[in-house]
């Protein structure tokens, strides 16, 4: 087959063919789904964060007129089984059977005809609590005689592993310097612009279930395995999702227990999350914290790392991988070749902890990029130079690190170089240095990551020809409001060679294209792409058989060219695509792609910021990126999910943080007690660089989703510090707010004066 | 735990065209009714059912209470109805009114978002009662009269006597605040508004300041307000005092900065947003930067 980067459209800026229904109002988000007869379900939450359920007493909820059902674990007992967990703990049950780990965990449910009479009927639950005593701090959570969590652990760290190479003991007693620190980054919410919700209806045979999710699969495997009594016919559908982050990867209770209640009350059942609802029920990411060692020479070679890392999993830990994750990332772009790092996994009595853009990698990068840093000031050498000195190089690759991540490909060095130039990054230092003597707190951080995409086990796409022209794509990728349809039209009209307006992306459906895996770990345009690509590419193979019939040559004779074959002895003999598809009554390709290996993006970004000295107060002034992302099939679309994530990453190191009361109420549970960044918080402009070395994958794409997210936190956190210099203050964790700031201030200036 | 629900509680809706139809019903229903105005609040807090009124008595539709008016030697007054973008824009529209109620303006235009101030409105803002309101400190530091109203009568309020604390007004259930009216500021005086959002909404540190003929220690005046830091709003009349004295205006300032801190100290919030040390400190470095920035207009002006 030909180059498919010989077309218009691979490579072209385009504009979203997503945006028009989008921005018309013409979107069908889930509370836009109304059917005929449908009730509505609202949860009533515990209000405790560890207590034991005494009883239950609906009576009242039950007969307010208008309520046709409160339902609590007795009633679904028998009909859903609960959630058991890979690492030592209790199972979660779907409404809490007799003990809630968590403020805000499900007790009960109420449906009514409308949603303010179940909101009437919810008030009027009554639940007798015995009230244990919470533990919210992970340490505390350690300690000997905290209050247990799960009966069946027999301690709070659920989690435990370790990950070595080398000789750690080695490399501390051979290093000139070590370097110590502890860091952390802090609870956070999605805080997607559209909360959770499903709704579902069953109309005897067939299930189908609407929800706010990324994995639609995921949600109907979940049904056909949970329920007891299954319906013959399973059908998730994704609407329109305003957002997700990661955070709608996991099957939540809710999602199950709507369906039932659809199945069980033969009537269609809404139930669509409030904000305030949405803080509580809905997975919080990061909450994960270290301590860290490098060990290194005088002149600045790494030798060794030693970590401890601790991640909070909250009350249940269905993903405990997580704090894996930083782990195994935690060498980042470098030769390290003596490690060890502990992992833990501690449950402690919050809303469990889940995926957040990035996963795990964040989280490591901020690690390590604060220790490079750190080293660097110990050593007096220039971050960049201890960079470029320690990072794997070319030849080594691809590259196993410490902890078993195997790097695909890449110039880490020459990347950081050219990132370097492209910043002008000694101009806009020296520019900070002669403000700074000015009196403007002004600081210029850099940050190189490499993070991991394209995980497995596969993607599916379904490509249909029409005999008319129209090409229609099916994908069992779920994209949330990134643009992935349009990138795939991209691929599929330059194939094809055919124009981007006949080409329909549908997606988000398992009856539609029956097996898919689903939008997540910047995984859409890598194993989804491939996934489209295999489709035409079996089209194209199954019309070159035609072709061949028709223009009575063979199949070797046939040349493909933008939508044509043409015979090479006689290039009289011209047939298309078209022709062929209108000739057979449409071509169809129907695959499943297998990505292999993992890719790795890898890049480096440039901060610059200024601290308001009185206040503490960080403005982020000034932003650039140089990012391998693979081929860029939109470089519009990649611009866009590098500028979120970095403002994500933003509103990360300076304003977000989920707050627990010591007694484990939650206290930033709306938009105003919880900070997100807004257009006003975010850089005037955010220079966007892209570097395209190619993976494996037939178009070479490596992934974009997470790495703004990823890389942000160290920059902006290293361009404070060097804003606030010559005062020797250190970031250690996110979020550093103002007043942490203006405190460190006081304390550097007092210390000065002594 | 207050509800998550986001569904609004079943009330009853009532909507006066006249002040004295509105008194009735608050006369009538009292504490099982709530005034209605931009509902930027009520909402929320019924979304929440915080408050579950029997009945919601609308007041938009009460001209008397829409009025922004400004009338020389007698002053602004503002229809405790009155939007916040209303009154913006009819100081935008007489740059005069705007200057000399400064502070005010500059609290106002910049509360939440343009959508939440085409909502929101004076009098809702002043009967929130949570401490960071934005009005409070610049209607302390211009001597707001607040006008109450029932069907027994009238009667004239201030700020810091109306707002107690947080959740806590001087109000009766039978009564309404009807209007907000601040005299001349001060002939020659600068005002000015400064407050902290760290990183949510709310500021966690407000300052109002006003400063008249700073030249001379006999009719110079100055004044200081604090919002947000403190439970209520505060006229900081302890630290006005001290520019009475003799001597340069700008050597009183830390005198009066340390009469600011002693007199409010005890006061201060300590919560999660924000540190009691952080919110005073908040408060003196805006009371010395505004104290600076309206100096410097006045030099400006003199050239």
């Amino acid at each position: 087959m030909e180059s498919i980067f010989s077309g218009r459209y691979v490579g072209a800026p385009l504009r979203r063919i997503e945006d028009e229904r989008l921005l018309k109002g013409r979107a069908r988000f889930i509370d836009d789904i109304s059917l005929s007869g449908m009730l509505h379900a609202v949860f009533v939450r515990s209000p405790y964060p560890h207590a034991i359920i005494k009883s239950v007493d609906v009576s009242d909820a039950s007969r307010l007129r208008g309520v046709v059902a409160v339902l609590t674990y007795r009633d679904i007992a028998g009909s859903i089984k609960p959630w058991e967990f890979e690492v030592p703990s209790d199972p979660m049950y779907p409404l809490a059977r007799d003990k809630v780990r968590y403020y805000g965990e499900p007790v009960a449910v109420v449906v009514a005809e409308d949603p303010y009479l179940a909101a009437d009927a919810a008030e009027l639950v009554s639940i007798e609590y015995e009230p244990l005593e919470p533990v919210v701090d992970p340490l505390e959570a350690l300690e000997k005689g905290a209050p247990r969590i799960h009966e069946r652990a027999s301690s709070n760290a659920v989690y435990k592993k370790s990950y070595k190479c080398g000789s750690v003991e080695d490399a501390f007693s051979r290093a000139h310097v070590v370097v110590e620190d502890e860091l952390s980054m802090e609870r956070v919410y999605a805080a997607p612009m559209e909360p959770r919700g499903v709704v579902a209806h069953y109309d005897g045979e067939q299930l189908t279930v609407w929800s706010s999710t990324q994995t639609p699969f995921d949600l109907r495997d979940a049904i056909l395995e949970k329920f007891s009594d299954p319906p013959s016919s399973v059908r998730v559908i994704q609407p329109d999702v305003g957002g997700a982050f990661g955070a709608k990867i996991p099957t939540y209770p809710e999602d199950l227990v709507v369906p039932l209640l659809a199945m069980k009350l033969g009537r269609p059942v809404k139930w669509y999350s409030s904000r305030r609802e949405d803080f509580v029920a809905t997975v919080h990411g990061r909450d994960v914290r270290a301590r860290i060692s490098l060990a290194a020479t005088r002149d600045g070679k790494i030798l060794g790392i030693r970590a401890r890392i601790l991640g909070d999993l909250g009350a249940y830990p269905s993903d405990y991988w997580l704090p894996d994750v930083a782990a195994r990332i935690l060498t980042g772009a470098y030769n390290i070749r003596n490690g060890f790092v502990e992992v833990l996994g501690v449950c402690t009595n919050k809303t469990p902890l889940g995926p957040y853009r990035g996963a795990g990698r964040p989280e490591g990068i901020f690690f390590i990029e604060r220790m490079v840093d750190l080293l660097a000031d110990e050593l007096g050498m220039d971050p960049v130079e201890l960079r470029l000195a320690n990072m794997v190089r070319p030849e080594q690759m691809p590259y196993k690190n410490c902890f078993g991540f195997r790097y695909d490909s890449g110039d880490y060095p020459g990347t950081l170089r050219k990132a370097v130039d492209l910043f002008k990054v000694k101009d806009l230092s020296k520019w900070a240095r002669e403000e700074r003597g000015r009196g403007r707190l002004v600081g210029v951080g850099l940050a190189f990551y490499v993070e991991i995409t394209s995980g497995g086990p596969f993607e599916s796409a379904h490509v249909k020809l029409e005999p008319s022209g129209r090409v229609s794509i099916i994908v069992g990728s779920t994209p949330t409001g990134q643009g992935d349809a349009t990138g795939f039209a991209q691929l599929a009209a330059d194939i094809l060679g055919t124009s981007i307006d006949k080409i329909e992306v549908s997606w988000g459906d398992t009856g539609l294209i029956g097996e898919g895996v689903g939008t997540f770990g910047s995984r859409t345009m890598a194993v989804g792409g491939g996934a489209v690509i295999k489709a035409l590419e079996e089209i194209i193979k199954k019309a070159r058989k035609e072709a061949a019939k028709m223009l009575r040559v063979g199949e070797e004779e046939l040349e493909y060219r933008k939508g044509r074959f043409v015979a090479r002895r006689s290039p009289d003999r011209i047939i298309t695509l078209l022709d062929i598809a209108a000739a057979t009554g449409g071509l169809e390709a129907k695959v499943h792609y297998d990505p292999g290996r993992p890719v790795y993006p890898f890049g480096a970004h440039l901060a610059i910021v200024e601290v308001e000295k009185d206040t503490g107060r960080v403005r982020v002034l000034g932003y650039k990126s140089l990012d391998d992302v693979g081929k860029a099939i939109n470089p519009l679309l990649v611009e866009g999910q590098i500028v979120g994530g970095v403002v994500q990453g933003l509103g990360e190191v300076l304003y977000e943080q989920i707050v627990y009361s010591r007694d484990g109420a939650l206290l930033t549970q709306s938009l105003s007690d919880y900070g997100v960044p807004t257009a006003l918080d975010a850089p005037a402009r955010v220079e966007v660089h892209l570097q395209e070395t190619p993976t494996h994958h037939p178009h070479k794409v490596r992934g974009v989703g997470e790495i703004g997210a990823i890389a942000a936190p160290p920059a902006i956190a290293r361009a404070i510090e060097e804003a606030l210099k010559p005062l020797k203050i250190r970031v250690r964790k996110t979020p550093v707010k103002p007043e942490e700031i203006h405190r460190m201030l006081q304390q550097a200036g007092k210390e000065d004066d002594v | 735990m207050s509800s998550p629900y986001a569904t609004l509680p079943e009330f009853e809706y009532a909507r006066p065209s006249t002040l004295e139809e509105a008194l009735k019903l608050l006369a009538k229903y009292g504490e099982e009714a709530k005034v209605l105005a931009g509902g930027v609040g009520l909402i929320t807090f019924m979304l929440e059912r915080l408050v579950s009124p029997r009945i919601v008595i609308d007041i938009k539709k009460i001209p008397e209470l829409r009025r922004i008016e400004y009338t020389e030697g007698k002053g602004l007054v503002l229809g405790a109805a009155a939007r916040i973008s209303e009154i913006t824009r009819y100081m935008d529209s007489n740059p005069r009114v705007r200057e000399k109620y400064r502070a005010l303006y500059e609290a106002l235009s910049r509360i939440a978002d343009l959508q939440i101030r085409n909502r929101a409105t004076i009098g809702g803002n002043i009967c929130e009662a949570l401490p960071f309101m934005d009005s409070y400190a610049p209607l302390a530091l211009f001597d707001a009269k607040l006008r109450i109203a029932s069907v027994e009568g009238e009667r004239e309020t201030t700020i810091t006597d109306f707002v107690k604390g947080p959740g806590f007004l001087d109000l009766a259930p039978n009564e309404l605040l009807v209007s907000i009216e601040l005299p001349d500021p001060p002939r020659e005086s600068r005002s000015g508004f400064s407050k902290i959002v760290p990183a949510i909404e709310y500021s966690v540190a407000s300052v109002a300041m006003l400063v008249a003929n700073p030249v001379d220690p006999r009719s110079r005046e100055v004044r200081i307000a604090v919002s947000a830091a403190t439970p209520a709003p505060i006229r900081v009349r302890e630290a006005e005092e001290v520019f009475r004295r003799e001597g340069d205006i700008v050597d009183l300032l830390d005198a009066a900065l340390d009469r600011m801190t002693s007199a409010i100290k005890e006061l201060v919030i300590e919560d999660p947003y924000a540190s009691a040390e952080y919110r005073l400190e908040m408060l003196k470095v805006q009371a010395y930067i505004l104290f600076k920035r309206l100096l410097d207009s006045f030099l400006q002006e003199r050239g």
